[in-house]
Formats: C-alpha cells, structure tokens, sequence
C-alpha cells in the first residue's frame, strides 16, 4: 500500500511534538514510519487550516498520475478547453505534449523518490493549462492547476519546455498542503522559502531525470526559457546574482550579508537557495537522494510565517530524525546554513 | 486619462513583470467612458495606497496601478483584497497589450 494512501488514526491522537520526538528516538523502518505520519499530520492540520474543514482528498485516493492538460487559447479564462488527458495519445500542441510529460516526471519523482502521491499526497488530479493569455511572461500555480504563459518572443520563449520550470511550480502546491496552515505565506522571508522550496525541488527533479550529481547539474533555475540575447537563466542556485551566469538583472544574494529588506520573495530566496546548494555539495552524493529528503521531510516541521532560520532548524532537525543527531549530514546541512549567514 | 497596470508575481517574478499603458483619449470613446466610470467609481483619493492581503499565496500577484489625471495617484494591490469596482478595472487593462 503506498505510505500516503492509507488512514492513520494515531496522525489524529498523536501530537506533532511527541511524533517529533518518537522519531528522533526511533531508528530504520520505524523512524521512517514517524516521519510519514508526521508528514501526514502536517498535511491534515493544514488543510484544516486553509479549508476550514478535514482534508477531503483522504477519503479519495489514487495511485495513479492523472494529468489533464487544456489550452487556454490565448485567453484568461481557466481551465479552458481539455485537449489531453492521462490516457490520451500526444496531441500536434508542443506545449500540450511538454506539460503533460514534464508534469508526468515530476509526479515520478514524488512518488518513487519521496514517496509522495501527486501534490496533496493523495493523488490529486495534476491539472495543467497552456497558451495563458497573450505574450504573456510568466507561470503560475494558481492554487489548484499549473498555468504557462507562451512568453512575449522578446524577453521570455515558452515555459512549458523547462522542466524545472514545471516542478517549481507543482512544487507550490506541494508546500500548500505540506507545511501547516496551508503553505509558506508569501511575503517576506515566509515567501522567499515558498520561492526557494519550489526551486530547490525545480532543481532536484531535473537532476534526477538527467541522472546528474551535484557537481555535474547546473543549479541554474530556467534555463533556455529566456531569449538568448536576454540571458541564460532567470536564478542560478550555486552563484546567486550572478549576472553572466543567468541575466543582467539578476539581483539575488547569496548570503544574508546581501539580505535586502522588504526585497522581492525572488530575490532573497537566493539565500536558502545558495544554502541547499552548499548542503547538497557537502553531503557529495546525488541531490535526490539525501539533501532532497531532508528538505522534504522539513517542510511539516515549519510554521506559514516560518523564517529562514526556522528553515535553517527545521532541515537540521529533519537531518537529525534521518540520520541521527551526530551524523555527518546534520553537520552538512548546520555548515550550509552557517556559510549563507542563517543560524 | 493615463491609466497605467503594473503586474509582478508568478514563477518570473520582477523579471517577468508586465505593465500596461492605456490613454483614454486614444481609445474608443465607448471604451473609454467605462473604464473612466470604473475610476470614478473607485473614488481613489478614498482609497488607501495599498490593499494587500495579510497572508498572500503564490498565486497572488501584486498588481499597481497608476492613474494619471492631474497628479498621479498610485494603488497597489492584490485582486482579493481590491473593492469590485478595482478588480473590474484590473481585467479590462489586462485585455490591453503589454507595454
């Protein structure tokens, strides 16, 4: 049975500290089991938080993808009209194709890697809308579906064929039922971690489909969907702000020496950014495989107004339930923080 | 009338955002007297400079408009959190082309 598809009982009796600490004192299979339940606990209060009522994707779920991608038509009304859905053969629309299979590796790697089904952990229909509005320069998640823009051909090319790009944004959805109270609010540096979280994933997803170690990846968030005259890339993880490797009006620090107050969630999520970077350089081994389970498994433990220091705890306390309070990775992740200025 | 939609947000951010200019004396006058109504009916010098939500989410960008009759008078915004009259106006500048 998948880990997310059953209905645990102690998720409702069990408070989240007393999870936290059965987890930090078990070991192997069932300090796997704690974190799954306290994961699940994170997901039900939140819910409850943002809907005002109990999670009612628990009651349904699946353990299939279900994508269903529709085309907008140059228009803003959404969903639009339904042009290909899980069962569905490729369609002559390269943007329909590109979503439906970027949006199909993503939920792969959430469910082979993180063992997550689809973004609410219940295996949520991922919806996808393609060709939004007019020269329009950007995506979204617009809380229950993925919209892409086909960019205006002067600053922006399509978005649809990053799939980086397609993580990111499935990713937000993935922060809204995951961290309680509904997600990261997102302002501030609460909304600079949403921004960062959903890059970092962006990142790792990419790399887990090239097979890529952190010494080969790129780090770069965006790549090719940006005219070449404009740039490279819109964020690079490993050189935040710097312009030659993305495009000249990247303003994102690295550390918190570069910190701009009241600045864009863009801008400052350079910061933990650069952070996972550092940790996944340290830990040496494939993003995917434990820098990555260690942000995810981090995300219940934060607050919706969470900090980049409650960030900065709450990935060394999920190193911690992992591996163990001594542990090289706890130190990888407390070294990270510590070198982007968090503490 | 110079009517100005500044719009940031999304997965681009500031890299990505859009502004639309529209001048009501270049429009057709049927076009124009509706969104000057929807002006007037905002009454912007009751309005507040900003009405931004408290607790905003991914999917809400930060709209600012800019209204430029006499000295320009500037509201930001997100659309939940905008009176019926602003997001009307929000929508029908956002059918103009960007900039």
């Amino acid at each position: 049975m998948h880990p997310h598809s059953h209905s645990c009982t102690c998720c409702f009796i069990i408070p989240p500290s007393m999870l936290r600490k059965l987890a930090l004192e078990a070991s192997g299979a069932e300090r796997k089991l704690l974190l799954d339940q306290l994961e699940r606990s994170a997901f039900i209060r939140g819910q409850r938080s943002a809907r005002g009522v109990a999670a009612p994707g628990l009651a349904v779920t699946t353990d299939e993808k279900h994508r269903t991608v529709y085309d907008a038509r140059h228009g803003t009304r959404l969903p639009g009209k339904m042009v290909r859905d899980e069962h569905g053969a490729a369609v002559a629309d390269k943007a329909a194709n590109q979503a439906f299979d970027n949006a199909g590796t993503t939920y792969d790697f959430y469910e082979q890697v993180l063992h997550r089904n689809s973004i609410d952990g219940s295996g949520l229909r991922i919806d996808s809308s393609v060709h939004y509005s007019k020269n329009y320069n950007n995506a979204f998640w617009n809380g229950s579906q993925m919209v892409y823009g086909d960019g205006d051909g002067k600053l922006f090319t399509s978005f649809t064929g990053a799939l980086d790009v397609i993580a990111h944004e499935l990713t937000h959805g993935v922060t809204q039922y995951t961290v309680p109270g509904g997600g990261l609010v997102y302002d501030g540096q609460s909304g600079a971690l949403n921004e960062s979280i959903s890059d970092v994933f962006g990142s790792i997803v990419k790399q887990w489909h090239l097979k890529q170690s952190p010494k080969k990846a790129d780090w770069l968030i965006g790549a090719g969907i940006m005219m070449p005259s404009v740039g490279k890339a819109l964020r690079s993880m490993a050189q935040p702000g710097d312009t030659a490797q993305t495009w000249s009006g990247d303003d994102q620090p690295a550390t918190m020496t570069g910190y701009v107050e009241d600045g864009d969630v863009h801008t400052n999520s350079g910061i933990p950014n650069h952070a996972f970077y550092l940790a996944a350089m340290k830990l040496g081994v494939n993003s995917w495989e434990k820098a990555g389970p260690i942000w995810y498994q981090a995300l219940p433990l934060l607050r919706s107004n969470a900090s980049f220091a409650d960030a900065a705890a709450a990935t060394l306390k999920a190193a911690t339930m992992l591996y163990g309070a001594k542990s090289a990775e706890a130190a990888a992740v407390q070294a990270a923080w510590h070198e982007v200025g968090v503490s | 009338m110079r009517l100005s939609l500044h719009c940031v947000g999304g997965f681009t951010g500031p890299a990505g955002a859009q502004t639309r200019t529209v001048d009501l004396d270049r429009l057709a006058p049927a076009d124009a007297a509706r969104l000057r109504a929807l002006v007037d009916s905002l009454g912007p010098a009751q309005l507040p400079p900003s009405l931004l939500k408290p607790r905003p989410q991914p999917w809400d960008f930060v709209y600012t408009l800019t209204i430029e009759n006499g000295a320009p008078r500037r509201l930001r915004f997100h659309t939940d959190a905008a009176p019926p009259a602003l997001r009307e106006l929000a929508a029908l500048l956002e059918a103009y082309p960007p900039d």
